[in-house]
């Protein structure tokens, strides 16, 4: 979406965008449906065939240590294997690495790599490989704006034999299994990142990895394209199949528009379209050719955060006001249809540690906000009919991002928002300017409210999200702008144990803490609508509620 | 009469757009953005002649509402394009050679790029926001009125009353003044008319991409944007904004026409 560097902070909110999107578009039945698989044929996997996905999001970069984006993770999962998998229920299985340690203090972990996976430039995976990959996204000069969050404390790997490598952390550090477990800490062929390190953004066959498709091509605003690698064999348990993809190709198109995407699908143009959107769920539906995969997005649902560093969200009563003065249930039902849960937690009830106690804890009172306003001193009334202290004007600055970063009809559900807080004489305004502005105004801190998502299955978004370490101008994604000792406390010890109890607690106390605090209105939670073709089999999402490829066939081969 | 059937119309037409822009509340007492999220996309009926949009606003007070904007950022670059364009063409036709080559070339470069990427290069520069889409509209526009008041000057400048009252020892100031300017600008705000329905269509275009007038506040552009992802399930909201903008602009381009078949006619 964005260029690296200058854009980054953008870049992670507009990759959080994306993904949110995607999410959206991938994931919408919960945890009732496990990642979905469209309906069996009775006849079993055929080999061959060519699918067309169509993509609602493009890469900024294909490099998959530099991007921050949802799209370019789940693209480049066809591409890149991981250490290890993680299955929908969240357990970890092995898949490059054949077995690990972890070591009791949390600060290194030991892998036995597999000794028969060879990239797809025919370099064999090996420890040197990991070593390679690791450094680079911990080099600065990478500018990695998601894959080096994920490796957290990194301090170096250590290459124990051929095929042991022991990654270690200065700091304990539990979510790093998870974080090997993406896309984002797949492995390129060493002799690739000698060679191509500068263009590896920019995809084809230089970026050799070690999955199921070899990328082939890009066309930069028109699609990419993906053949089968005939040599795989080392799928994870998570697949249901160990061996080479069924597919013989499969290629990714960069739709933007939804009705185009929409059009390709039930024309028989694209097997699979990404992020339906929900006023057209029910049409689509009422498609016999096509089905629709719902799943939620794990990890931090799509939130609205209250900068707690300036007036007047310096005051918790008026940021009490705002989070009860806005009716999240009404209006997300109206604006997606009610296909999107109306969120209560800042996590995602897809999320492990998702704390179910808040549904319901704080429901939309108008008159309580009111309450409150008038207790913080905001009693008098302008012209406008807005609330006033001192004679200045009750103003919230929440800026909007340029209209090609906006997913979601989010700006529909601001103006939404907008008119609650009208009626509360709370005026909200939303500057729409461009992404370099934007991100000045809310990474520095000048905004009053910023709102975001951020996909990822693992509690330790929390940490992302509310831990004063986490500044958004060091790349974090506090937009609170607030470092409570509590939330630091909390969020740090969860990241630092693999007690499963202990997580569940601190992650408990910090989401309701959050929400006690008002530096948070949780709002919805995103989902991935896919919608595919009936002739389209064995498509499953994974943990992040990406659609994976590798068991896909197809009924009969598409044009 | 018959020849002035299609102005009448279009007079007619134009009235309650005329009214709409000028005072809206006069056509509708609801607020053009206060939400109803219980009544969303209501389909056209007799409490919402228009429907309701996703979040429950009425449609008919949105599209009365958003006649101001729309209508507003036509004629107001319109009106800047045609007054910059005159002072520049009398610039270059009465202000010697320099300045004629300066004017003209520049304009010759703004013209052979598309008035809509004039305008989207000056908006990338300038931000988004009714204003700054007046001025971008009006830069795109204003070398075409250039062009037109330049030619037009130097047909007067040569006619014989402008060599007479030249002799009579007029000073320049009154002669262009008196003389040359009230003659060249006819053509000019014939072709302003015309222009302004293009104006509006690319006001509306931009609005439609997000350039214009700031959400929630109704424009029919950008309410024809938010309408688009509904054209299956909700038509009502692509249809009116659209067919406010059609229907202002045939009835403006017929008005046009009929002005330049008269200027035309009653030319010596």
């Amino acid at each position: 979406m964005l260029m690296p560097s200058n854009f980054r902070f953008l870049r992670d909110k507009v990759v959080t965008v994306a993904l949110a999107v995607l999410l959206l578009a991938a994931c919408a039945s919960p945890a009732a449906s496990p990642p979905g698989s469209a309906a069996q044929s009775p006849a079993g996997p055929a080999k061959g065939g060519s699918l067309t996905f169509a993509a609602d999001t493009e890469p900024v970069t294909f490099d998959a240590h530099v991007s921050a984006q949802d799209i370019t993770g789940a693209i480049l999962r066809n591409v890149f294997d991981s250490l290890i998998a993680q299955d929908a229920e969240g357990a970890f299985h092995p898949w490059l690495a054949e077995s690990w340690e972890v070591a009791p203090d949390l600060k290194s972990y030991t892998f036995k790599l597999r000794k028969d996976v060879t990239f797809h430039d025919g370099t064999p995976f090996d420890a040197k490989a990991v070593k390679a990959n690791f450094d680079r996204i911990a080099d600065p000069a990478t500018k990695s704006q998601l894959a080096s969050n994920l490796l957290g404390p990194y301090t170096g790997t250590e290459i124990v034999d051929t095929h042991t490598v022991k990654v270690g952390f200065s700091a304990p550090f539990a979510p790093f299994l998870q974080a090997a477990s993406t896309a984002y800490l797949g492995f390129y062929s060493p002799k690739t990142l000698a060679a191509n390190a500068a263009t590896l953004g920019s995809g084809g066959p230089a970026a050799a990895g070690t999955g199921p498709f070899v990328f082939s091509g890009y066309t930069k605003g028109q699609q990419a394209t993906f053949t089968r690698n005939d040599a795989y064999a080392w799928a994870p348990k998570t697949s249901a199949h160990p061996g080479a993809a069924y597919l013989d190709k499969l290629t990714v198109r960069f739709l933007p528009e939804a009705s185009v995407r929409i059009g390709g699908l039930t024309s028989r143009q694209v097997d699979v379209a990404a992020a339906i959107p929900s006023a057209q769920v029910k049409a689509v539906e009422a498609n016999k050719a096509v089905t629709v995969l719902k799943t939620d997005y794990p990890g931090g649902n799509y939130s609205i955060y209250l900068n707690t560093s300036k007036a007047p969200l310096n005051d918790p009563k008026v940021r009490k006001a705002l989070q009860r003065g806005i009716d999240v249930d009404t209006n997300v039902k109206a604006v997606y249809f009610g296909q999107f849960k109306r969120a209560w937690s800042p996590l995602s009830p897809a999320t492990p540690g998702y704390l179910a106690a808040l549904e319901n804890s704080w429901p939309y009172d108008p008159a309580l906000a009111g309450k409150l306003l008038d207790e913080a001193g905001w009693t008098g009334r302008d012209a406008e009919g807005y609330r006033t202290k001192d004679g200045k004007r009750l103003v919230v600055d929440w800026p909007l991002l340029p209209a090609q970063y906006l997913k979601d009809q989010r700006d529909v559900l601001g103006q939404a928002f907008q008119a609650d807080l009208k009626k509360l004489g709370v005026e909200v305004l939303r500057p729409q300017a461009d992404i370099g502005t934007y991100l000045e105004r809310v990474y520095g801190g000048k905004a009053d409210l910023a709102d975001y998502s951020w996909s990822r299955f693992e509690p330790d978004v929390l940490w992302l999200l509310f831990n004063g370490a986490s500044k958004l101008e060091k790349g974090g994604q506090n937009g609170t702008f607030l470092d409570d000792p509590d939330l630091t406390k909390w969020t740090d010890q969860g990241r630092a144990t693999l007690d499963e109890a202990v997580r569940k607690d601190v992650y408990a106390k910090t989401q309701q803490r959050a929400l006690d605090l008002a530096i948070v209105i949780p709002v919805y939670t995103q989902s991935q609508v896919l919608g595919l073709g009936r002739n389209v089999h064995g498509l499953t999402l994974d943990a992040n509620a990406w659609p994976l490829f590798h068991d896909v066939w197809l009924d009969r081969p598409s044009r | 009469m018959r020849r002035y059937w299609p102005l009448l119309v279009s007079c007619l037409v134009l009235v309650p757009f005329g009214v709409a822009a000028a005072v809206p509340e006069l056509l509708s007492d609801a607020s053009p953005i206060a939400i109803d999220p219980v009544n969303a996309l209501l389909p056209p009926g007799t409490r919402h002649w228009f429907g309701t949009d996703q979040l429950g606003r009425d449609l008919f007070t949105r599209v009365v509402h958003g006649a101001r904007p729309s209508l507003l950022i036509g004629a107001g670059a319109t009106a800047a394009a045609v007054v910059a364009g005159g002072l520049l063409g009398l610039a270059a036709a009465l202000g010697g050679r320099a300045a004629d080559q300066v004017v003209m070339r520049v304009a010759d470069v703004l013209m052979s790029l598309p008035q809509l990427l004039v305008a989207l290069v000056v908006i990338a520069v300038l931000g988004a926001g009714t204003t700054n889409l007046v001025l971008a509209i009006a830069i795109a526009f204003t070398p075409g009125y250039a062009r037109v008041v330049r030619a037009e000057a130097l047909v007067v400048r040569g006619s014989g009353y402008v060599e007479s009252a030249k002799g009579l020892g007029l000073r320049r100031s009154v002669l262009i003044v008196r003389h040359i300017l009230p003659n060249a600008v006819g053509p000019l705000l014939v072709l302003a008319t015309v222009g302004f329905g293009t104006a509006l269509i690319a006001g509306s275009g931009l609005g439609f991409l997000g350039f214009g007038t700031q959400p929630p506040a109704p424009e029919w552009g950008a309410m024809l944007a938010e309408g688009r992802d509904f054209l299956e399930t909700a038509w009502w909201l692509g249809v009116f904004p659209g067919a406010a903008i059609t229907v202002t602009v045939i009835a403006v381009n017929v008005l046009g026409r009929a002005a330049r078949g008269r200027f035309a006619g009653g030319k010596p």
